[in-house]
């Protein structure tokens, strides 16, 4: 493997499974754990065009981007902007919880030298065909432009009760 | 000023595939780098063996970067001058895994306007259903992309 180095925050730590959420422990208005990547690299966007093979200029080349794409500087990818916002999820609902349904809206343009903090809050929690939802406001923080994602999800955990 | 939408309607649930896709521990790997994701289900058997999995799994979002394998066609709108990526919407619906071989399935599934602050935008929602290599559905993708003036 090639070595880039850490490109965020906490990616060189060892990693620790958070602890079980269950149904019963969530409240309506919990916040879930951010997480912060950060501040973005021209690097860390070469990185993700080459793990996707998204290699349109916005994402890689400044002349492009800021001359005849007319935009302030290379711009981070729809997908990765996706992926930083399931990151919370991911690790708030752990390995027992599933997401059904999970999605964002792209308002703003994060740019190199921008810090993203991920975060989530407990919208409703509702028990449905026997299933536990939850659902779930998320939006992707950008210290310069307030939220450039705004989303949602609906996940499913785990109860105590059927332990 | 009513809007009059132009496009190729001729497009709507007309399906445009690409695959097989191949999903390989390198490229979960990759990919778990690019976004700063440690979770060792991704990229450990050990661990994901533990979870109850038989292989590494991708994470949720992952799916998405194949979506620009399906080569969409232009769908002739007569509206807006810059168009951008607006939204995407997931829903996995079985783990995707080390090992699979995948099919992606896209439809144009609507055009519609909306009026908003910023004026007029139109927005052009693409559906992508991904299948394995057993015929099993394991997400479905929507894409969103607007046009403005």
């Amino acid at each position: 493997m090639p070595t880039y180095g850490p490109p965020f925050p906490g990616s060189s730590e060892p990693w620790q499974q958070p602890e079980q959420v269950y149904f019963e422990d969530v409240e309506e208005g919990m916040e879930l754990p951010p997480k912060t990547k950060g501040p973005l690299t021209v690097t860390d966007m070469v990185v993700f065009s080459g793990a996707t093979g998204d290699f349109a200029f916005i994402h890689h080349d400044r002349e492009h981007a800021k001359g005849p794409g007319g935009l302030p500087d290379i711009i981070l990818h729809g997908q990765c902007k996706l992926a930083f916002m399931t990151h919370v999820v991911t690790d708030w609902i752990g390995l027992e919880g599933r997401i059904k349904k999970l999605g964002g809206n792209y308002r703003g343009m994060d740019v190199v030298g921008d810090t993203v903090v991920s975060q989530g809050r407990v919208k409703r929690k509702f028990t449905e065909n026997g299933e536990n939802l939850v659902e779930l406001d998320l939006w992707n923080e950008n210290n310069r432009l307030g939220s450039t994602v705004t989303g949602s999800a609906t996940v499913s955990l785990p109860s105590r009760s059927s332990r | 000023m009513v809007l009059e939408l132009d496009y190729d309607r001729s497009l709507l649930g007309k399906d445009h595939r690409a695959g097989p896709i191949e999903v390989t521990k390198e490229l979960i790997q990759d990919f778990c780098k690019a976004i700063g994701e440690t979770n060792p289900i991704y990229t450990d058997e050990e661990e994901a063996r533990k979870a109850g999995y038989p292989t590494v799994i991708a994470p949720p979002t992952l799916c998405t970067i194949f979506l620009r394998r399906v080569i969409i066609p232009d769908i002739r709108l007569n509206f807006g001058k810059a168009r951008f990526h607006a939204g995407q919407v997931v829903e996995p619906i079985a783990p995707i895994m080390a090992g699979d071989s995948l099919m992606a399935s896209s439809y144009l599934k609507e055009v519609y306007p909306k009026t908003g602050r910023s004026g007029t935008m139109v927005f052009i929602v693409w559906a992508t259903t991904f299948t394995n290599q057993r015929g099993e559905t394991v997400a479905e993708v929507q894409e969103s992309y607007a046009a403005r003036e």
